[in-house]
């Protein structure tokens, strides 16, 4: 008789969703929010930008309560604002995705490179989405367990050594100003700080997952919040004081930086360990779900049939995932040429991710009347007063970051949107007949 | 409304096919799991026990903790089963809902499609 499956755990969602989000691309995000800001008031930053975060987090808590399924970001819009609209913001998330990995293939290659400098970080991007794509046919997943112990020793890695330099002689905040950028920094460095979040909310497949106890869901999706929060702002803090942002905004790799100022080659060894787990738990979840969801709109008749194929003996979304993996080799080793603008798809990520985290807050508020009769597990609570309040916010702060960055971040991210609507428009109804 | 007995029917047809497809038999030779079906109008709750690809059993009974159990109106069930709905839209549309692994999901997916090919 087949094993019978237990129902997920608290812990286990909880480091799901923080190790999902932890990522190494956060680290120069993190760098990025600070110089924004000019000061240590990064510290202040990241909790304001983990407070507006806890707050959709309890919007998609709600609607993974009513909707348990993979394709969430569908399934939500659809039931919100009508299929247009949401085939559109789907695509837009999928182009999301592939931003956000492409930017976290580079940056990783720029760990390995810094690790081996005698292979360049164009040849490491190469070598590393080949493991990638071999690892993901294959549909070789972290398990459970492992998942957990990696996570919280990532964790455990970065407050530790956190704590560690901020206990040391080398720390000294005297010098370092607080806000010198004033009020617009302040606001620019919170929206740049929403993508150290990124991806906290891809647990909502796992409300498939669940199928007893389905609040637990709920009520992990807030605490890994807390959890990245209370990380980030010690991990900024000992930053601030150990390295001067001069030294680390331009680098993809501060962190490695901060860990080898800090403690020598061990801490160099120390912070590249953390960051290869970084990119373990988060690379994989984010492109194996984001194949499966264009597999999904495939089965659906939204894309190519062709995009539908399984493998036969690892029932993974191949033909998706090469497509997948070619577009973000494509974006990386773009990159890996112009290394001054790796900043570039982190902000378009980031710009991205708060407005969807808006259209969630909207999609909370329009699901409130056109379906108060589904049952919900959890309910925000104050009418519709939080997700507009959220809604708003993440409104403004998309705003911020196009407003503040490069035009190339402005232009990837209306190009993205435009394309993403006319193929909804037009190409999708062709391929439905 | 679908009648119980129709349900029945489809589910004890879709099963005969499923244990008939030589190419299903050769993909699923190891896969191994315990399913839900859960409807409602009318309240109706079928166990199936999958061994290598094969269905061994068919109950009509609740197994707690199964590895998959699929849940949605009896009438969107009785199209599935029969081929007449695409399980992936009705997916997207919320109006199906799947408690599984991602890896059974897609398991799932490919027996409607090689089924109904």
């Amino acid at each position: 008789m087949p094993q019978l499956k237990k129902a997920l755990h608290m812990r286990t969602l909880v480091s799901a969703s923080a190790g999902i989000a932890l990522a190494s691309s956060d680290f120069p995000a993190l760098i990025k929010a600070a110089s924004q800001v000019g000061g240590w008031a990064i510290v202040f930053v990241i909790i304001g930008a983990g407070l507006v975060t806890g707050l959709v987090a309890l919007s998609f808590a709600e609607l993974a309560g009513m909707y348990p399924t993979a394709a969430g970001v569908r399934v939500y819009t659809k039931k919100a604002f009508g299929d247009t609209p949401s085939l559109t913001i789907t695509i837009f998330y999928v182009f999301f995705s592939i931003i956000i990995a492409s930017a976290e293939t580079y940056i990783f290659s720029a760990v390995l490179h810094a690790l081996s400098p005698a292979l360049s970080a164009r040849l490491w991007v190469l070598i590393f989405l080949i493991v990638a794509i071999v690892m993901n046919i294959l549909g070789v997943e972290i398990a459970g367990a492992l998942q957990d112990i990696l996570t919280y020793v990532m964790f455990a890695g970065i407050i530790g050594l956190s704590v560690y330099a901020i206990f040391s002689s080398r720390f000294s905040v005297a010098s370092v100003p607080f806000a010198p950028s004033g009020i617009g920094g302040f606001g620019t460095a919170v929206a740049t700080a929403i993508f150290v979040y990124t991806g906290f909310e891809w647990t909502t497949p796992l409300a498939e997952e669940v199928a007893s106890g389905k609040s637990v869901l709920s009520y992990s999706l807030p605490i890994s919040v807390g959890l990245l929060t209370v990380t980030f702002a010690l991990f900024a803090y000992a930053t601030m004081g150990i390295l001067p942002l001069s030294q680390a905004v331009h680098s993809p790799i501060p962190h490695l930086i901060f860990g080898q100022t800090l403690a020598g080659k061990t801490g160099l060894y120390i912070m590249a360990g953390i960051s290869f787990l970084a990119t373990m738990t988060s690379f994989n979840a984010g492109v194996m779900g984001n194949s499966r969801l264009l597999y999904a709109l495939a089965r659906e008749g939204s894309f190519p049939k062709f995009m539908s194929k399984l493998h036969p003996k690892y029932f993974t979304p191949w033909i998706a995932l090469l497509i997948v993996f070619s577009i973000i080799a494509v974006f990386s080793v773009t990159i890996a040429y112009h290394p001054k603008a790796f900043l570039v798809p982190i902000l378009v990520a980031a710009s991205i991710e708060t407005l969807m985290y808006a259209i969630i807050s909207f999609s909370v508020i329009s699901l409130r009347y056109r379906e108060k009769d589904t049952a919900r597990i959890f309910r925000v609570k104050g009418g519709i007063i939080v997700p507009l309040f959220t809604g708003l916010v993440f409104l403004l702060l998309t705003v911020g970051i196009l407003a503040s960055s490069s035009k190339y971040v402005a232009l990837l991210f209306v190009s993205g949107f435009i394309l993403s609507y006319l193929y909804a428009k037009y190409v999708v109804p062709r391929l439905e007949h | 409304m679908v009648a119980l007995e129709t349900l029945i029917n489809t589910l004890n047809t879709f099963v005969k096919k499923v244990n008939e497809n030589m190419t299903l038999k050769k993909i699923l030779k190891g896969w191994s799991k315990l399913m839900v079906v859960k409807t409602k109008d009318p309240e109706t709750v079928a166990t199936l026990k999958i061994e290598k690809g094969s269905v061994v059993d068919v109950k009509l009974e609740d197994t707690p903790n199964a590895d998959i159990t699929l849940s949605a109106n009896a009438d969107v069930i009785n199209d599935i089963f029969t081929g007449k709905a695409n399980p992936s839209r009705l997916y997207l549309d919320g109006t199906l809902k799947v408690f599984a692994s991602q890896k059974d999901q897609m398991v799932l997916d490919s027996i409607v499609d090689i089924v109904w090919k």
